[in-house]
């Protein structure tokens, strides 16, 4: 049955920006929740679907593209911050949102994120943090702790420390660095919309639980707290506040002001003639 | 416990505001817990979800139909909502309760938990406000409620808990020895 309102007694609503596809993550997965917070996220903001582009790697967390009805582009393993750049550079009337992994954004995509943010071109980056490649059956991720020993990868634990997406994220010139919890995707609306609404490039870092290779996940809702102090536009404050939280501290860390990236001069060859080029 | 209401409730377009997205994110949360327990084959729970997401729609479509005859709603933001008890709106059944392995037991409790929610949400509202539209409105929704949740505890009656081994799957997602 039809659970959307057809008229216009409160405008767009998150079903609207709901595609047909049907998701196929395990149930209990912190990712519906995450995709609940974006689609209200959109329609808070009343997001033209035409003007929209979500940009993903690869990974569970990857999937978003399929499930929304705004334009999509599930990229390849660990690129889609490099495509997403183009995207807005070439078109930057657009809203550019971007989504995947740990393992997509800090692994292999891992370059692409300290030249993202440094950058600073505007869009807003979505990271579903479960601190395992969950896709592929559960490997230890850049965000996994060094004792955690459930894989047959590393029964021992990876041994080597986490790193941490927020500090890293501050450190490399993100102009905008917040943390939610899947759990509440009214929070995470909250987030993602102040994120977009920001110039420049947005972190935002989400806890998103993989209930089945790290089923002690579900426990975070017990773990997580509100990080307890306004946003600062003071890169400096906001890094000595974040080595001092234990990495479960909701809420915003920075609201920046550096001048997003955006070339000045237009394009200096159409399409087709670069297509020239490539023409064999 | 007593809920803190009062700003959802203090006229008719913001209760009215409220209870449409309190009834359409029921409905729509049944319906994905129902698709998810689909793609996972777990076809006895994924039914379950699908009638409830039915009898959810249908209060969902009335609240719609008073709400368009109310005209425009005020436009709240998805954090600007005063559940106060809960994160998301009372009656959305907890995503990440389910388990691909769950039962009709399990189901019918998480359905209860949220049906409960959501009567405890109208009559807190019929309790505590000073609109007498808004309070005729509440009470006739926690009727309604209330009879959601007569329902689920009669489905329970037919679903006891299954043993503790429940989740256990023989052929696990992921290699454990
Ligand atoms: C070039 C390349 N290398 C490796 C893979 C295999 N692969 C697919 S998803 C993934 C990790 C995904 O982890 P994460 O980004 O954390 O997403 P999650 O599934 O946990 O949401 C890997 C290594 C691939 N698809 N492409
Ligand atoms: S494997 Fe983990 S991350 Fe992937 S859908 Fe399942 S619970 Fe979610
Ligand atoms: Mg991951």
């Amino acid at each position: 049955m039809d659970t959307h309102l057809t008229d216009d007694v409160v405008g767009p609503l998150p079903g609207d920006y709901k595609s047909d596809v049907k998701p196929i993550w395990c149930p209990g997965c912190g990712d519906y929740s995450v995709l609940a917070g974006i689609t209200r996220a959109m329609a808070t903001m009343g997001l033209e679907r035409k003007d929209t582009v979500v940009v993903s790697g690869i990974g569970c967390s990857s999937r978003i593209p399929a499930y929304t009805s705004v334009y999509g582009y599930h990229t390849v393993h660990g690129r889609s911050l490099a495509v997403a750049s183009g995207v807005k550079l070439a078109r930057p009337e657009l809203n550019v949102l971007i989504f995947g992994g740990d393992g997509d954004g800090f692994s292999i995509g891992g370059n692409h994120f300290l030249h993202a943010c440094r950058r600073n071109v505007d869009m807003t980056y979505i990271v579903m943090d479960n601190q395992v490649y969950g896709m592929t059956k559960g490997q230890a991720s850049p965000t996994t702790e060094a004792d955690w020993c459930e894989s047959k990868l590393t029964p021992e634990g990876p041994g080597v420390n986490p790193i941490q997406p927020v500090a890293l994220a501050l450190a490399c010139g993100a102009n905008f660095v917040a943390r939610g919890f899947s759990n509440n995707p009214n929070e995470v609306a909250r987030l993602i919309v102040e994120g977009v609404r920001h110039p420049g490039f947005s972190v935002i870092h989400i806890l998103s639980p993989c209930v089945t290779f790290r089923p002690e996940q579900r426990n975070w809702k017990s773990t997580v707290h509100p990080y307890g102090r306004e946003p600062t536009d003071d890169p400096n404050e906001a890094m000595r506040a974040v080595l001092e939280d234990d990495g479960f501290g909701l809420g915003i860390f920075l609201a920046g002001n550096r001048r997003p990236f955006q070339p000045e001069s237009a394009a200096t060859r159409s399409i087709a003639q670069i297509e020239e080029g490539f023409a064999v | 416990m007593k809920m803190k209401v009062l700003n959802g409730a203090a006229n008719v377009g913001l209760f009215l505001a409220h209870a449409l997205a309190l009834e359409i994110e029921a409905a729509e949360r049944y319906t994905e817990l129902a698709d998810s327990m689909e793609a996972h084959n777990n076809v006895e729970v994924a039914k379950l979800f699908r009638d409830l997401s039915t009898y959810s729609a249908k209060h969902a479509e009335e609240v719609k139909q008073i709400a368009r005859e109310f005209g425009a709603l005020p436009k709240v933001a998805p954090w600007e909502f005063q559940w106060d008890a809960t994160t998301e709106s009372p009656e959305a059944a907890a995503f990440e309760n389910a388990h691909y392995l769950m039962k009709p037991h399990h189901a019918l409790k998480m359905a209860l938990l949220s049906e409960h929610q959501g009567n405890n949400y109208y009559a807190s509202v019929a309790a505590e406000t000073k609109d007498p539209e808004v309070a005729r409105l509440a009470r006739e929704f926690a009727e309604e409620e209330a009879g959601h949740v007569a329902l689920v505890r009669k489905w329970l009656e037919r679903y006891p808990a299954p043993k503790d081994d429940w989740s256990d799957d023989p052929d696990p997602p992921n290699i454990s020895d």
